[in-house]
């Protein structure tokens, strides 16, 4: 069986999309600053701590945990009904 | 051996790093490891999909009874969808059973919440039922008689063109922008002074397209900037402040 990433079809792309970005809403700041910039700019650690005038591990545990958040969600809608 | 740390974990999976010959022959071999990665990818790739899909409007009544007919359970688990209380994840409620997959409830989930539209699932979701009213081309025998590119402005700008054309009644503004689906409220057509100085509102703009009438008095070399505003509706009638789209007329 193919593992999950190269089974999701166009809709599961754009299911995915919304709830990331309905899951991004969300997010409070600076948590959701610090990864708009990593998923939007593409900037390192950091970049952002600098950017945003924040220490590195905070930055680096925004990063972290706001992933994480968002895989949550998506992960919720993939249980099997 | 040791696995790849959550830290470098997200910065693979966001593309910010490369890696390294150890993290690499590592993630040869390691399935949590690359499990974890490919997860977090799966969010990167999602979120740049769509990077402004955070204000969405909410979706009409009639998705919502399409959304009860589907999944045949109409009311309650309308209802279950639509209270903002669900749409965290924690707090969604779990559904067994049903003929209707959970992700796709988790997206209707996420369009109440007021997160904004992907154009295409926007267009899914309206179906046929899109305004038709809005013209599709010009009416024969209408002269050009000045016409704009529009460009983006702001988070969210938009491209567009606009055409002052010389109709049948009068002066017509035909503005026509790139997407369709507003991000929250509604989009205004305004003529703005050269020096932002004064500004006239020609009407609401639905849809892609709009055909609005110039008053016949209004001198054009005084407000030769046309200006797509998004609009909250929020009881205020004065220009948003929020432009998307905007550009200087030319003969």
């Amino acid at each position: 069986m193919a593992p999950r990433d190269e089974s999701l079809s166009e809709a599961d792309v754009v299911a995915d999309s919304l709830i990331i970005a309905a899951a991004m809403t969300g997010l409070i700041e600076p948590q959701r600053g610090v990864i708009e910039l990593a998923f939007y700019e593409g900037l390192t650690h950091d970049q952002i701590a600098r950017r945003l005038d924040l220490p590195l591990g905070t930055v680096k545990s925004h990063v972290r945990r706001g992933l994480q958040r968002l895989r949550a969600a998506l992960e919720v809608t993939d249980a099997p009904h | 051996m040791r696995h790849i740390d959550d830290d470098q974990l997200s910065l693979l999976a966001l593309g910010a790093m490369d890696a390294d010959p150890v993290a690499a022959s590592h993630l040869q071999t390691c399935s949590r490891c690359r499990g974890e990665l490919d997860a977090l990818r799966r969010v990167v790739a999602a979120a740049r999909v769509a990077p402004h899909l955070d204000q969405l409007s909410p979706p009409p009544a009639r998705v919502w009874a399409a959304i009860a007919a589907a999944i045949d359970q109409p009311g309650s688990q309308v209802a279950a969808v639509k209270d903002p209380v669900t749409t965290t994840p924690a707090s969604r409620p779990t559904r067994g059973g049903r003929s209707w997959s959970n992700k796709w409830i988790g997206v209707a989930a996420g369009f109440v919440v007021g997160a904004l539209a992907a154009g295409s699932l926007v267009s899914l979701l309206r179906g046929g039922d899109v305004d038709n009213t809005s013209p599709d081309a010009r009416p024969p025998g209408e002269l050009t008689l000045a016409q704009a590119q529009l460009a983006p402005l702001g988070r969210g700008g938009i491209d567009g063109a606009a055409e002052v054309l010389d109709a049948a009644g009068g002066r017509i503004l035909q503005v026509t922008v790139d997407a369709a689906q507003p991000n929250a409220g509604y989009r205004e057509v305004w003529l703005l002074g050269a020096e932002d100085d004064r500004m006239v509102s020609l009407g609401v703009l639905a849809g892609t397209e709009a055909r609005l009438t110039i008053p016949a008095t209004l001198d054009l070399a005084d407000y030769p900037v046309v200006d797509v505003s998004r609009e909250p509706y929020d009881g205020d009638p004065t220009h948003s402040t929020d432009s998307i789209s905007r550009g200087r007329l030319q003969p």
